[in-house]
């Protein structure tokens, strides 16, 4: 049978890219099986972190700071060393090698020893043998401080007479975009609008609490076990910790009950505490935090107060933009601060924050200030959550004053295939922007939908008001760093089945289930003859971290190379066998068959017995890295990220006037993916990642008091629940990527960011009052509506 | 401090047992029992990847000290599944996609089987309450309505 | 260093002795035995959560859940008879109560999840003492009474004499217990409502509570009499009296209706809260609520009379 080679072309200026052909009919990409570890987790069996029992090992426990800033005068061990049943108790001096750590400048001692700098900052540790005597051995060690003044806001922070946090003052970095000329952009505008937004601190609130295991072995390695997004970022840190080099660290993860994020920092933090624990003592330690522990200590997402200034012509073209954003990164660095040349969240927020839009003239700058908070950390979106409501509102809010309708106004100036970017990236490849809104307009029924947002008089009669709004974005595949490559070892066994060796973790996104449909794609095998082995740094090889919707894309290519050799040696084996040249032959479905005749064929497990019985290489390695970034951290232009996926979202909602309180009815999410490797597992992405933008658009908050989290559980930090959804319909498209395994990039982290702002959009439509400030919690709004009612004029 | 002795039917089985008066069901069926698939995710009664049936009723187990349920029938997630079978929740979850990271499930499961046990022909408002105990962060909770509604169409009337 | 001050919240919890006793009189000689240091548990889902925050440290808890008798719903010589054991899904499913309090069923079926309203009793939301308790203020306007009991004997507390502060009622923990709740049903010609305002659809605490009982002539137009409760408003849960006094044989009209929600609003006390909401913000709507709960429950004699 002869198949059609499709080559589909894509323009970049006058260049013409051809595309690898495309397979006509995929066996198991594109279709969705159902995930290699549902089952277990149906059935409850799943062993995670915190289900593993390890008799003998010690319980860890954190002694943490209750103030915002202090001196420590004097730590007392006496009495807590000496109790029954403790082992031991450290404090700075007992860490072995270097006293700091943290995912890009470890800068957060793993003990304080001179000041602390934030609540929950650590200051001693205990082990013990059970979890009762270690509470009571932090009861016992006596700590002195003396109070220094704290500061909470990044404004006040940045003046120069505020209270140093860290050494070298509280401006941590700056990033920033300069294109044309801002100025004259402005001048030459018909309208013009600047407003300021503030974005709180946000918990990731992943239902499975950190916890770890630390098992220090006789040979002077260690083994540190528990659930982690970033393996060898937590051996990179715990090995400087230890004073021991990395090839003795060995960590292992363990199924994520989630991340989001916060499972990138986290296990670094856990893991070199209990591992510094299990070296000094020579036991394993078992540490676990708490729910309140977890939301005191660990990172958050990055709040932000971030004014704006859009200038457009009356006809809606967009000619100036102008940025500034107060990015708050609380104690300490985590992934805050710029990983050249575009990686860090602080860069990938400025970088974001004009949106998908053709602007020529474009100047933003980020500051990225230390205060004595909880440090912000990576939360799905990485940065760009903050700037999409930003920069969504404020086009919103423009589209209102230009009397346009905002699909229009967006349209009109969004991204299409060859736009360049506020940083001077060329799209040259895979932009379905266009075509998310044309979809998502039409399965929403946008035009039908659509009205002008009331006037006063309209509002004040009504109990309840329906309103739609909308919100587009853009995300990155990929870190944007230098060093963002990965790869893969991939092992055939003679009997067909498969192992991946590689580090990308699972945590309920479906890795592993989408890189083993990828891995018997290539290989031609079925998919329940793949296994992924848990990622080990001692197996795998370096894969960088489970973040920055990358997954599926850098693992999938580095995969579709690690298969090429073993291909090669089926083939030759199946070439032997059938007497076929290798050119007509196609491995698929566990069988290798001649393209003109598949009744021609042999089992794939008899050519791989072959293969291992005449020495053919069975196995391959893959490593990939992605087109470098270019982006150049001075001028503020280049290419920061190799490819994005787009969304389109579109929301309806219903206002209570009487109370504010919101009711999301629908919301339809459009995808540009490039390809869905498993469909189901998309649209669960989709899913999931929507609610969680409709938890930061309407009630999600970490609120903080004189720098004390004051919703420390999860009663008080409140997530939407099952009676908070709407009817979420989930579509996605597919322009493929150039740089994509199948043509795919990424999904993970895309469907949370436009979500808030297209149900504040639609808070705005239905009321005729904007919100500025998120969550847009019943009182907000309501204040909000009673402000719009009172004045008659925009602020 | 002295034990206690104390005993239940645990997943159909008789269980003998020797605790502390202070110990909470949700760590005796963790760790005496060894059925590890009963979460903790906040021990206060919030998030609902401790729930359980116990006497016919879904609760939160990490509120409910384990004396008393003396003499009392509890389910566990690992009590659903019969001679290796899976129950009809357990394998609509799979087809459906309504599981991600898993740590939830459990909760979801046993909430939605005591959801049909009562009421075998829910509306996805009622199905939506039943579920209102148990926090999801991963799926936004829309799978999960899909398969317990796709079960509660199959189902004979008295027999989840 | 105190416990408080070191910011851990162990996982293990401690009391030295559980016991389960057979009957109310063994109870109660239990909690007097111990002179403040035992405390009762029937559902748990505020002791246990405050043991583990170490509000509070009982050396024994008495779990009453034992003694029988406790667990019913009925109707008796007129008078509805709620008991200590009783759960808010016992309330909010009960069949009597929808149709004779529909405004107790509806409070009970807004709180937490399905699982604490599995767990959790109403008698112990009213001894919880919150202000703002989704059962509490439903009582309230039901002019309900509860039989509190010592070894020494039995009072009938009226619910409107039951609430002396925040947290604090005249239930003396270290010697008393709640046996009992009743109150009278309503008539045919009184409608109720419970209407709830949260930053959540469930597992939230409340902004606002509001519960309404309407007794109007539907014919004439005009009110006969309507008990307004609410919370958290005040220290503890509030009856709108003078807004009840205003509608008192008023003819129903608009005016009226908003004027009483706003003397309502006037009367009360509400603080700022960091999680729910300011001061500003909750006495808006507590006029808004008011307002709505009166339309609510004429709306409901509307259907009923038709």
């Amino acid at each position: 049978m002869e198949k059609e080679k499709r080559k589909k072309k894509v323009l970049v200026k006058e260049r013409v890219l051809e595309m690898p052909p495309v397979m006509e009919e995929l066996s198991t990409v594109g279709k969705s099986p159902a995930r290699l570890d549902a089952l277990a987790k149906a059935r409850g069996k799943l062993q995670y972190g915190g289900d593993i029992d390890y008799p003998g090992a010690l319980h860890g426990k954190v002694l943490r700071s209750p103030y915002p800033h202090a001196l420590i005068k004097k730590i007392d061990t006496e009495k807590s060393k000496n109790l029954p049943g403790v082992v031991a108790v450290l404090t700075a001096k007992d860490v072995p090698g270097r006293n700091g750590f943290g995912a890009i400048i470890p800068d957060q001692p793993v003990l304080c020893w001179d000041k602390v700098r934030y609540i929950g900052d650590g200051v001693a540790m205990v082990a013990a043998i059970s979890e009762e005597i270690a509470i009571q051995a932090l009861e016992q060690t006596e700590v002195e401080y003396e109070l220094l003044p704290a500061v909470f806001s990044p404004i006040e922070a940045v003046k120069p007479d505020a209270p140093k946090i860290h050494e070298k003052g509280n401006l941590l970095t700056t990033a920033k975009i300069r294109k044309g000329n801002t100025e004259k952009g402005f001048k030459g505008a018909d309208i013009v609008l600047e407003r300021t937004y503030t974005v709180p601190i946000l918990e990731h609130a992943y239902i499975e609490p950190d916890v770890v295991i630390a098992i220090p072995h006789a040979d002077g390695t260690i083994t540190v076990k528990g659930p982690m997004q970033a393996p060898f970022t937590v051996r990179r840190n715990i090995a400087p910790v230890l004073g021991i080099p990395i090839n003795k660290v060995q960590c292992v993860q363990t199924p994520l009950g989630g991340g989001f994020g916060g499972k990138e920092d986290s296990p670094i933090d856990i893991g070199a505490r209990a591992a510094v624990l299990a070296w000094k003592t020579g036991r394993p330690i078992r540490m676990e935090y708490d729910r309140e522990e977890i939301s005191l200590s660990t990172c958050k997402r990055h709040p932000m107060i971030i004014t704006c200034k859009i200038g457009a012509k009356k006809d809606g073209t967009f000619v100036a933009f102008e940025g500034t954003i107060y990015n708050e990164q609380g104690a300490y660095a985590s992934l805050g601060p710029v990983i050249p040349p575009a990686g860090g969240v602080h860069a990938h927020a400025v970088v974001m924050l004009p949106g998908p839009y053709v602007i020529p003239n474009v100047k933003v700058d980020g500051f990225l200030v230390f205060t004595n908070h909880p440090y912000g950390g990576a939360m799905r979106g990485f940065g760009a959550p903050q700037v999409n409501f930003v920069h969504e509102s404020l086009i919103d809010e423009l589209a209102g004053l230009l009397k346009m309708d905002p699909y229009e106004l967006r349209m009109k100036n969004c991204f299409e295939l060859g736009s360049e970017t506020a940083t001077g990236q060329i799209l040259d490849q895979s932009v379905g922007l266009k075509d998310t809104m044309e979809k998502g307009r039409s399965e929403f029924h946008w035009g039908e939908k659509w009205k002008p947002a009331p006037g006063p008089k309209e509002v004040e009669k009504e109990n309840k008001r329906k309103g739609v709004g909308m919100a587009i974005g853009w995300y990155r595949t990929s870190i944007g760093t230098f060093g963002d490559g990965c790869g893969v070892n991939l092992h055939l066994q003679e009997d067909g089945s498969v192992l991946i060796f590689q580090g990308l973790t699972e945590m309920g996104q479906g890795s592993y289930t989408v890189l083993s449909q990828i891995t018997a794609e290539a290989l031609g095998v079925s998919l329940e003859d793949v296994r992924v082995v848990a990622p080990d740094t001692d197996v795998a090889p370096e894969s960088g971290p489970t973040v920055g919707s990358r997954s599926t894309t850098l693992m999938g290519n580095a995969i579709l190379i690690a298969a090429e050799p073993i291909k090669k040696s089926l083939m030759d084996s199946a070439s032997e066998l059938l007497a076929i040249p290798t050119e007509r032959l196609v491995v698929k479905n566990r069988r290798i068959y001649d393209r003109d005749d598949p009744n021609r064929f042999v089992d794939l497990k008899e050519a791989a017995r072959r293969c291992m019985a005449t020495g053919r290489r069975m196995m391959g390695q893959g490593w990939y890295a992605p087109p470098r970034p270019s982006f150049n951290l001075e001028t503020g232009q280049g290419s920061p990220y190799f490819v994005y996926t787009y969304s389109t979202q579109m929301a309806e909602v219903e206002v209570d006037i009487k109370t504010g309180a919101v009711d999301v009815l629908t919301l339809v999410a459009t995808f540009d993916i490039g390809k869905a490797i498993n469909p189901i597992m998309v649209e669960g992405q989709i899913e999931g990642g929507v609610m969680m933008g409709l938890g930061y658009a309407l009630m999600e908050e970490v609120v903080m008091k004189d720098g004390m989290i004051q919703n420390l559980n999860l009663q008080d930090y409140i997530i939407p629940t099952a009676l908070d959804t709407p009817e979420i319909k989930p579509i996605y498209l597919e322009h493929l990527n150039v740089h994509g395994p199948f043509g795919a990039k990424g999904i993970g982290e895309m469907p949370n960011i436009p979500a808030a702002p297209a149900i504040t959009n639609a808070i705005a439509n239905a009321v005729g009052a904007r919100i500025y400030d998120l969550p847009a919690h019943c009182e907000r709004v309501y204040m909000a509506i009673k402000k719009g009612l009172s004045a008659t004029q925009a602020r | 401090m002295a034990k206690e002795k104390i005993q239940f039917e645990v997943n159909g089985k008789q269980v003998f047992l020797e605790v502390d008066p202070d110990e909470l069901l949700i760590d005796v069926l963790r760790d005496h029992l060894g059925l590890k698939g009963t979460k903790a995710g906040c021990r206060g009664g919030e998030c609902g990847a401790c729930s359980i049936i116990l006497n016919g009723k879904v609760v939160t187990s990490c509120l409910i000290p384990v004396m008393k349920a003396d003499g009392g029938k509890i389910t566990t997630v690992e009590g659903l599944e019969k001679d290796g079978e899976l129950h009809p929740l357990q394998k609509a979850f799979v087809e459906k996609g309504a599981i991600q990271c898993g740590f939830c499930t459990p909760g979801m499961l046993l909430s939605a089987k005591n959801l049909l046990d009562q009421n075998s022909r829910p509306t996805i408002q009622e199905i939506k309450v039943a579920i209102s105990g148990v926090l999801c962060r991963c799926t936004g909770y829309q799978k999960i309505i899909h398969a317990v509604h796709s079960v509660s169409k199959t189902i004979p009337s008295k027999e989840a | 260093m105190s416990l408080e001050s070191i910011l851990v919240w162990p996982k293990r919890l401690h009391w030295e002795k559980y016991f389960r006793p057979r009957d109310i009189a063994e109870a109660l000689k239990i909690l007097e035995e111990f002179q403040g240091g035992a405390r009762l548990l029937a559902g748990g889902t505020d002791l246990i959560p405050q043991i583990r925050n170490r509000e509070t440290r009982p050396r024994a808890l008495i779990d009453i859940t034992r003694i029988l008798g406790l667990d019913e719903i009925k109707l008796e010589d007129g008078v509805i008879r709620i008991g200590a054991l009783v759960t808010h899904a016992q309330v909010a499913q009960s069949s009597l109560l929808r149709e004779k309090a529909l405004a107790l069923a509806e409070g009970a079926s807004q709180l937490g999840s399905p699982q604490i309203r599995n767990l959790g009793t109403i008698a112990g939301n009213i001894v919880s003492g919150q202000p703002g308790a989704d059962t509490t203020i439903p009582l309230l306007a039901l002019e309900a009474k509860v039989k509190v009991k010592s070894t020494q004997g039995e009072k009938s507390v009226p619910l409107t004499e039951f609430f002396l502060d925040t947290g604090k009622t005249v239930v003396d923990s270290t010697r008393e217990m709640v046996t009992e709740i009743f109150f009278s049903p309503l008539t045919d010609h009184e409608s109720s409502v419970s209407l709830r305002l949260a930053r959540r659809k469930a597992l939230a605490l409340p902004i606002l509570n509001v519960s309404v009982i309407v007794s109007a002539d539907m014919k004439q137009k005009k009110f006969n009499h309507v008990r307004i409760a609410l919370g958290p408003v005040a220290p503890t849960p509030f009856r709108a009296r003078e807004a009840e006094g205003i509608l008192s044989s008023a003819s129903i009209a608009d005016g009226v209706i908003k004027e009483a929600a706003r003397k309502a609003a006037q009367a009360t006390n509400p603080r700022t809260s960091l999680l729910r909401g300011s001061e500003a913000y909750r006495r808006e709507i507590i006029a808004n609520l008011v307002e709505r709960g009166i339309r609510k429950g004429l709306e409901r004699l509307e259907v009923r009379h038709g």
